[in-house]
């Protein structure tokens, strides 16, 4: 990702993606929903700025084609495709992480490697709570609906709807934090003393090469970059 | 008003059937418990009455309208339906307008809303806490609140999911009492419970449910003499009865008071 966005060459981020994070996609099996996803996550981005730096971009001079008082300009196009090229990457790895590690893997490595437990417990219950609110949400949708509030009509009355459905989900999240936190304390989440883990994770020699590599190349691409060697 | 059910099938969308080969009726004014394992498809089946399911196959209809071609909100003015928690659907700052907010959506007028509203808050027994916080009730209170808001829109068909969970003793014959009063009224209620006791007290039908098949259905005491087939649904009979069957009393009983009776025979000398 450092090395995409910090390259002069506008071509890198997309080669990138294409060369490196899709082919770990392939290998871990992961392409079909990698590429659903990043694809849903772009689409509206590749629209907005296409149309947007495509059109106004300030200075540009490069008429491709006219519509009315719009023009579509050529240096617009190649700044839209700069930045969509490096959400593409940004999106592409991220993604990349999130199906390819479990949440508590990542969590325990961080902590592993003196993360604060607490922050680690934070981010971890942030991502697994997801489901779980969305869950809630339907059911409050069901409560209502079933009590007569019409939400499958026109907008004004669903933004009516809106109240009803927003109640009922921060006051039963802040009673489950309430639950949750007392929950914690009755375990022992805050004892002043060093943590075992469950899980044991299976950091190889070559992972760890690895990662010292991608660092080292990062650094020094950056430089090379910035440097102008 | 007459819900039938007919070669009910429900499948969600990744393809895991929860429903088969369902096919019932319900007549006005019966009071069904729906009992089984936890998985057994009980509140699937419910949520098909107010259409917040919609049959994969087969349908479903509530006096003339079938489900399938009515919204959750229109089918509200005819099934009223408690969730289990309370919780997921109090979102006013009085207890009035909670129970008011079911009315209102039927389009009732504000003198009428006021009666039934009334009406609901007396029969669970929270008149005097109408300007309450619901969220300063404790929970077995709300519950009894979200319970109000659904008799308040007097529909003619009450589906309860689980009412009797974290009630104490009073708040259950509360309940009781309130559904033998709301069965006077010719209403039908059906149940989800777990608590055969409940069931065998106040209901006068049992569905048994396994696998989202309906083991047995039929009238409570038929249902609850079944022991092996209970058995199979994992599901135990009330105490009364298994304490009849230990005691070799030649009749199943359900209830206390039908144990009493059917014991005492058993005392009385024989001519």
């Amino acid at each position: 990702m450092l090395i995409g966005f910090s390259a002069r060459w506008p071509h890198l981020p997309v080669a990138l993606f294409v060369f490196l994070i899709l082919p770990l996609a392939v290998w871990g099996q992961l392409l079909r929903e990698l590429g659903r996803t990043t694809l849903a996550v772009i689409f509206p981005f590749a629209l907005s700025i296409t149309l947007v730096q495509g059109f106004f971009y300030p200075g540009a001079t490069h008429v491709i084609f006219s519509l009315g008082p719009f023009a579509l300009k050529e240096e617009g196009l190649l700044f839209a495709y700069g930045t969509l090229g490096k959400i593409l990457l940004l999106a592409g790895a991220g993604l990349l992480l999130l199906f390819s590690t479990h949440p508590a893997d990542l969590i325990l490595a961080l902590v592993q490697h003196g993360f604060p437990n607490a922050l680690a417990y934070i981010v971890v219950t942030a991502i697994q709570l997801l489901p779980h609110m969305q869950a809630k949400a339907m059911a409050i949708v069901n409560a209502q609906r079933a009590r007569g509030l019409e939400t499958e009509t026109n907008l004004w009355r669903r933004s009516r709807a809106l109240l009803a459905l927003v109640g009922p989900l921060v006051f039963s999240a802040l009673v489950d934090v309430h639950e949750r936190a007392l929950a914690l304390e009755a375990r022992a989440f805050s004892a002043p003393c060093s943590k075992t883990s469950l899980k044991e994770l299976h950091d190889t020699r070559e992972e760890a090469l690895a990662r010292w590599a991608i660092i080292v190349l990062s650094i020094a691409f950056i430089a090379w970059q910035i440097g102008g060697l | 008003m007459k819900i039938s059910v007919n070669d009910l099938h429900f499948a969600y969308p990744n393809g895991v059937e929860v429903l088969r080969e369902l096919s019932f009726e319900i007549s006005s004014g019966e009071r069904v418990a729906i009992i089984g394992q936890n998985g057994a498809g009980k509140s699937t089946l419910v949520k098909h009455f107010n259409g917040l399911l919609k049959p994969s196959r087969g349908f479903v209809t509530i006096g003339d309208w079938d489900t399938q071609s009515h919204t959750v909100a229109q089918m509200a003015q005819r099934v009223g339906f408690l969730f289990q928690n309370p919780d997921e659907q109090i979102f006013k700052r009085r207890v009035f307008d909670e129970v008011a907010f079911g009315p209102s959506n039927l389009g009732l007028s504000p003198e009428e809303i006021e009666r039934h509203v009334s009406a609901a808050l007396s029969r669970v027994g929270l008149s005097d806490m109408r300007e309450m916080h619901p969220y300063d009730l404790l929970p077995a209170r709300r519950k009894l609140v979200a319970l109000a808001s659904v008799l308040a829109m007097e529909t003619p068909i009450l589906v309860l999911d689980e009412p009797t969970i974290g009630q104490d003793g009073r708040g259950l014959a509360r309940l009781g009492a309130l559904i033998d009063d709301l069965t006077q009224q010719g209403k039908t209620i059906i149940t989800i419970s777990h608590d055969m006791d409940f069931c065998a007290e106040h209901f006068e039908r049992i569905m048994v449910m396994k696998q989202g098949r309906m083991l047995i259905d039929g009238a409570t005491h038929d249902v609850f003499a079944r022991f092996e087939l209970l058995a199979e649904a994992f599901l135990e009979p009330p105490q009364m009865t298994r304490l009849g069957r230990a005691l070799g009393l030649p009749e199943t009983v359900t209830t206390v008071n039908e144990f009493l009776g059917a014991y005492a025979k058993t005392r009385e000398p024989r001519h």
